[in-house]
């Protein structure tokens, strides 16, 4: 396995870099923000509009991401396939947190639309980069997660992403049963704030990352 | 030397319960400590007061006489009213209807400034107060806290002082049973409160039928009306005549109590004078406006506007016989609150008119009287409000000559009693206002005065009355304060007897005033300090020992855990100090012994109380001393040293490359070990959130969720190879968490299938039947294929006793039949059953546990003696240990799912599926990550606590006394025996509890010891050299218990941090007892969970050791 790793990376020669790939994750925490804050000041803010507001920010999530993956994601896969690794995670990542959602306790009668699309809009933070970059074998995923031996920035960039999206929404739901009477203290208003917050977090420190991140010496 | 070592682990093994025993008695002396301070205690008395009864001394047998015949104008003494109308106005505060100087330029905006949102709107009072000062009286009315509506409704009409918890005949209930000013309104004496079931809310109904309404007039000594605040009809059932009540709960609601009372009120008291003959409205408007939107709002001024003509056309058409009293049960803050005991929250309005006698003869009135402060008022408010008194004096003798004055509202009691003719509240503590007495004695200044006194004795022995019968039941009132009571009231009646009997003039009836005042004064001062003042120091200590026990014990863990890392540590054991901790007992018992000599003789002791600081001092210094002790314990440190022949270049490149891995291992290890910490710790502090702990099932099932991920994602990343038994583990594990999430675990699944569910019997056994028929098969299956087959070892024969399946299978017969046979039978009452076809099935329940449990500890197998190889040297033990675990916590169980019955069977079948999904999760493939083991018991403790808490939830249990479900102490038994039905009731509310403490070391030791080694025999041909050093590594640390030591500090741990944030989050909210509801059942729960589980973690220690000790003998008696 080590061997098969070494000789992948050795192999591979980087298409961009890290100071390439630190602006791309620095442009994509850029526009999240703009758009965040242009939908909350024109009236269209997440409280009043849930449901379309979790469509729109998951489908430009999905397309940043796909469009950072075709320039910077390593590997020698065509444009093709990691679009067709893309929706394939896309879909079986929105289901799987969908019914993890439910499972939390999500009122799976009264607001499933927007159960079901906020379970869409994690998974194009969370389930979306790791499927372009490694597919559908579990026991990549398992490397990538697990494994200290991260071969390359954007291994570690993906982890951090999904850590800390859904460290947002955890933190999210805590506002949910005080009782300030908020307009947005309601499933799942403050679970999506505190995703898509955790979200451009962790894209800001992706792109620190890639700065600081020094290369690793060859063995 | 072998001889030596058995020493040394005899030793070693009673160290556990030791340790245990410790900690628990710290907690306990913490827990009780802080309950003595806190939960205050009055005992409600069942007396009555007795119209033909006065409480004056037996020398004025004639008055008796006298009494007698004048029955009809009124008992104690005459009425001076025949009919009253009484308006509480909620949140009425005294500047609300106080006339308030007009400022030109003043817009608003608090302080001393006249608002124009609240001031000067109630104008048709201020004018009667104006215009006719003789008939009027206005009072500031002080309410002690908790100024909360039910609290202060009891106040104004029983004349008790309020506590938290008044222990009486109806503990959990809100209807007030001790004797009340509506009580002795409406009935006679001797009136049985359970015979008038009968009750028409509308009097219309029998206006065309005299009969009923003959009958009806005998059973009331006054027709009482009421309308408004439906919280008077839960606290007085069955006590009013005719009733019109509305809900109160919506705060929000601005209008609705208020419209009903406009609508009623006046058609009332202007009926026929036979139809009623007092009148009580509650009104919400003024109290919702100051909720929703605060005072300073426009609202304000509608809803006051409101109140002023609705006062005027009550003023307008009362008549010369009748009295008006306008009231506030408390007052509000500044943004439209109250609860507390601020000022603008205890300070309402007291507005008394007369139409037809005067009530405020304010020429003749002598001024010491006015200016006396009557006895109920609290010194600290009086205090604190004197220099505003002052201005007001000053301002009000130059316009009106009058001064402002304050009574308690515990006063208003006596005051209307005699005034409308019935007795006093036996339980009553206020004082008579003077002036309406004095001034409706007539015009001669000495009838004005009898009077008085006559009202103000009568008052003045029922207090005398009540505290005697009082002191009778409770021991809390120092006999020499008693002793000193009598002999100044004989002082003050031996004047009084010398200003009646005296011809001349020469003792002034302002000093016999004054003894009387002074009498109620000092009585009311030490009820009060003795019911209602919390007791800080002892609140203080008992959270000091609670976090010190704490903090010790998260110490010894951490100790315990730095020691068992190395290899040559697993057999090191530290000991239990008993020796240092008796003497640093000893030690402290004679400095609080000094420190109580001390303080007493610096007058001091009152408020430092000798029992908590003996309690306190001890404890304190065995803590500081046991953590001493393991700070002196060195820890033992593995260096494994390297060989110098290897080539350094090699070793220096291996080196880094280790470190590198070790170093992100560990930072992974630390995220799934953080974050379970975290949840932990965020788990207490919600705590001090009331809307957390209203959320409580949610918050912690969400917690729970999230460890529970997390154990299964770190079980992912453990397993070399993910199979299907571990997909389909883990859907196990989501579907059982998921029938136990708030949204669901109490849903009916028969409602799909049966879209009308009659209340017929035939249906609901049927309903039962369909819901939890499964239930018992499942369990069944679970216990046999699961527990008892996965215990057995694979190379021996031994499977589950005989009798164990014979006991535990015929009280899952016994269960099946009192649930779907007996149970529905009884509660049809279609068929008499005597005790015994009651209880029978209930008692092979009870009588195989016991049996059982007896079996399990007493009986010594020998089945394995023929086995002598070295495998099962060491699974002999570990066998033989977890299946007696097994089965105690199998007949706990079926105790449990006996008493939580039928509609609790889900949850209780949940709790086992539960606990078996996380053993399995579990469950390590790799042998060589020692270290892995301490960070998973603190994690299976976080999650075990969080389980336990779920499930109560979904067992039909809330943290609230009318939750308790208290027909489980009658399965079984047909007659009262406290300390049983106790008993039964602590099984059936803390079993969640109580299951996952007797489930942890089950899991403990089959994650830990068993698996591992039933892995082993795989291996053993492979490497029987190394096999054997891993054995007897395993045998030490097995036999020295550390693993369930430190398993069971840290439900400690869990428990008590928990009781601890409860602790201190009811004592920041003493005073704020608007969410007391909230906090303090909750936090009483919590103090007996944290009791309980003790109790069971130090039950298991003890047999634990105990089987350890029977098997270590069996062994000695093998080798001579």
């Amino acid at each position: 396995m080590a061997n098969l790793n070494q000789s992948s990376s050795s192999i591979q020669v980087p298409k961009l870099s890290k100071y390439m790939i630190s602006f791309g994750y620095f442009l994509m925490g850029i526009i999240v923000t703009a758009t965040m804050f242009l939908s909350n000041n024109n009236n269209f803010s997440i409280v009043s509009y849930t449901l379309l507001s979790e469509i729109i920010f998951g489908v430009i999530i999905s397309f940043l991401h796909i469009g950072f993956s075709i320039f910077a994601f390593p590997g020698n896969s065509s444009t093709l396939d990691k679009i067709n690794r893309s929706l394939i995670g896309l879909s079986i990542g929105n289901f799987v947190f969908y019914f993890l959602l439910i499972l939390y306790g999500a009122p799976f009668l009264k607001s499933i639309h927007t159960t079901f699309f906020f379970g869409f809009l994690l998974s194009s933070m969370c389930c979306l980069p790791p499927s372009i970059l490694l597919g559908l074998n579990p026991q990549n995923w398992k490397d990538l997660f697990f494994t200290p031996n991260h071969n390359n920035i954007i291994d570690t960039c993906t982890t951090i992403l999904v850590v800390f999206s859904i460290l947002g929404a955890w933190i999210g739901a805590f506002p949910i049963p005080l009782d300030w009477d908020r307009p947005w203290q309601q499933w799942p208003i403050s679970c999506v704030f505190g995703s898509i917050v955790g979200h451009i977090f962790g894209l800001f420190i992706c792109s620190v990352y890639s700065l600081v991140h020094k290369e690793k010496k060859s063995m | 030397m072998d001889k030596i070592n058995n020493n040394n682990k005899k030793i070693n093994r009673a160290n556990i319960s030791s340790f245990i025993l410790f900690f628990i008695c710290i907690l306990s002396i913490g827990i009780l400590l802080f309950f003595n301070g806190f939960l205050l205690m009055r005992f409600e008395l069942p007396l009555k007061s007795q119209c033909n009864q006065s409480p004056l001394p037996n020398y004025d047998a004639i008055n008796n006489n006298n009494l007698n015949n004048n029955n009809n104008n009124g008992c104690w003494m005459n009425k001076t009213y025949n009919k009253a109308v009484i308006v509480v106005i909620d949140a009425l505060r005294y500047d609300f209807v106080a006339r308030q100087p007009i400022s030109n330029g003043s817009s608003g905006g608090g302080g001393d400034s006249t608002s124009i949102y609240f001031h000067n709107r109630l104008t048709s009072i201020q004018n009667l107060i104006d215009n006719k000062p003789e008939n009027s009286l206005f009072y500031k009315f002080v309410a002690d806290s908790p100024t909360v509506t039910m609290q202060r409704i009891k106040g104004i009409t029983t004349g008790s002082l309020p506590t938290f918890i008044d222990v009486g005949s109806n503990f959990g209930g809100d209807a007030i049973v001790e004797d009340s000013l509506v009580n002795q309104l409406s009935f006679f004496d001797n009136h049985n409160n359970n015979n008038s079931s009968n009750n028409n809310h509308n009097n219309n109904n029998n206006k065309n039928d005299n009969n009923d309404n003959d009958e009806k007039v005998g059973k009331f000594r006054n027709k009482v009306i009421f309308i408004g605040d439906d919280t008077w009809v839960g606290l007085f059932p069955n006590h009013f005549y005719a009733e019109y009540p509305y809900p109160s709960f919506n705060v929000k609601d601005i209008d609705t109590v208020d419209n009903g009372v406009l609508e009623h009120l006046l058609p009332t008291i202007t009926k026929l004078n036979d139809e009623w003959d007092v009148a009580i409205a509650h009104l919400l408007g003024v109290d919702h406006v100051g909720h929703t939107y605060g005072p300073y709002h426009p609202e304000m001024i509608r809803k006051l506007n409101q109140m002023d003509e609705f006062l005027l056309s009550i003023i307008n058409n009362i008549k010369n016989d009748t009295l008006f009293i306008l009231m506030g049960d408390h007052g509000m803050t500044t943004d439209g609150n109250h609860g507390g005991a601020s000022l603008l929250e205890t300070e309402a309005a007291l507005f008394m008119y007369s139409p037809g006698i005067k009530i405020n003869s304010s020429n003749s009135i002598p001024k010491e009287i006015l200016k006396s402060r009557l006895s109920s008022v609290p010194f600290d408010h009086y205090d604190s409000n004197n220099d505003n008194i002052n201005n007001n004096n000053n301002n009000n003798n130059n316009d009106n000559n009058q001064i402002v004055r304050d009574i308690s509202q515990i006063d208003l009691v006596s005051t209307l009693s005699l005034a409308l003719g019935v007795p006093i509240p036996f339980g009553n503590l206020g004082s008579i206002i003077p002036e309406l007495f004095f001034s409706s004695g007539g015009e001669n200044i000495e009838n004005q005065w009898n009077n008085l006194f006559n009202a103000l004795r009568i008052n003045t022995f029922q207090i005398k009355r009540y505290i005697e019968e009082y002191s009778k039941i409770s021991k809390e009132f120092p006999i020499s304060k008693l002793q000193h009571f009598d002999q100044l009231l004989k002082t003050t009646e031996d004047l009084f007897n010398k200003y009646q009997n005296s011809a001349t003039n020469t003792i002034n009836p302002i000093d016999i005033y004054k003894g009387y005042i002074q009498y109620h004064q000092e009585v009311i001062e030490l009820c009060r300090n003795i019911w209602a003042t919390f007791d800080l120091f002892s609140m203080d200590c008992g959270i000091l020992l609670i976090l010190l026990s704490i903090i010790s014990i998260i110490f010894f863990i951490v100790k315990l855990i730095s020691i068992g890392g190395g290899a040559a540590g697993a057999g090191e054991t530290i000991k239990f100090p008993i020796k240092s901790i008796g003497i640093s007992i000893g030690f402290g018992l004679i400095i609080s012994t000094i420190t109580n000599i001390t303080l007493s003789k610096m007058n001091l002791s009152d408020k430092y109380s000798s029992q908590t600081i003996t309690l306190t001092i001890p404890s304190i210094i065995s803590i500081i001393c046991f953590i001493y002790k393991l700070k002196s314990i060195p820890i033992i440190s593995t260096t494994t040293t390297t060989s110098s022949s290897s080539n350094l270049t090699f070793i220096s490149q291996l080196k880094s490359f280790y470190l590198y891995i070790i170093k992100s291992i560990s930072i992974f290890k630390i995220i799934t070990t953080i974050l379970p910490i975290a949840t932990f710790i965020l788990h207490g502090v919600s705590f001090y959130s009331n809307s957390f702990i209203e959320a409580q099932q949610g918050v912690v099932y969400f917690f729970l969720v999230s460890n529970i991920l997390l154990l299964l994602i770190n079980s992912f990343k453990n397993k070399l190879k993910w199979s299907l038994n571990d997909t389909l583990l883990s859907i196990g594990t989501f579907i059982s968490l998921f029938l136990s999430s708030p949204l669901i675990w109490n849903f009916k699944f028969s409602s799909l299938f049966i879209p009308n569910l009659n209340e017929t019997n035939g249906d609901n056994i049927f309903s039962n039947l369909f819901e939890t028929f499964w239930v018992l098969p499942l369990i069944f299956i679970l216990w046999r294929n699961i527990i008892f087959k996965q215990t057995s070892t694979i190379s021996s024969i031994s499977t589950t006793p005989l009798i164990h399946q014979i006991l535990l299978s015929i009280s899952l017969i016994s269960i099946s039949l009192y649930w779907y046979i007996i149970q529905p039978l009884i509660s049809s009452n279609k068929y008499q059953f005597n005790w015994i076809e009651k209880s029978i099935l209930p008692w092979i329940v009870y009588l195989s546990s016991i049996i059982g449990l007896y079996y399990t500890i007493v009986n010594n197998n020998n089945n394995n003696n023929n086995n002598n190889s070295s495998t099962t040297k060491i699974n002999n033990p570990v066998e033989k240990l977890l299946k007696r675990l097994v089965y105690i916590c199998c007949y706990f169980y079926l105790v449990i799912l006996l008493l939580l019955g039928v509609e609790n069977s889900k949850s209780t079948l949940l709790m086992l599926s539960q606990a078996i999904f996380i053993a399995y999760i579990l469950i390590p493939t790799n042998i060589n990550n020692n270290n892995n083991y301490y960070f998973k018991f603190i994690v299976l403790s976080i999650i075990f606590g969080f389980l336990s808490i779920n499930d109560f939830f979904t067992s039909g249990h809330e943290y609230s006394f009318n939750k308790i479900q208290f027909e489980s102490a009658f399965i079984g038994f047909e007659n009262h025996f406290y300390l049983r039905d106790g008993l039964l009731v602590l099984l059936n509310t803390f079993s969640s509890p109580i299951f996952f403490t007797l489930s942890l070391p089950i899991v403990i030791i089959y994650t830990r010891f068993y698996r591992l080694l039933k892995m082993k025999q795989l291996v053993i041909l492979s490497n029987t050299k190394e096999l054997l050093e891993i054995d007897e590594n395993e045998i030490q640390s097995f036999f020295s218990l550390k693993d369930l030591l430190i398993s069971f500090l840290c439900q400690l741990v869990f428990y008590g941090y928990q009781t601890l944030h409860i602790c201190i989050s009811v004592y920041g909210l003493r005073r704020h007892l608007m969410v007391w509801r909230v906090f303090a059942p909750k936090y009483i729960f919590e103090s007996i969970q944290l009791l309980i589980v003790s109790f069971f973690i130090l039950f298991l220690s003890i047999l634990i050791s105990y089987f350890i000790n029977l098997n270590q003998k069996k062994n000695l008696i093998k080798i001579k």
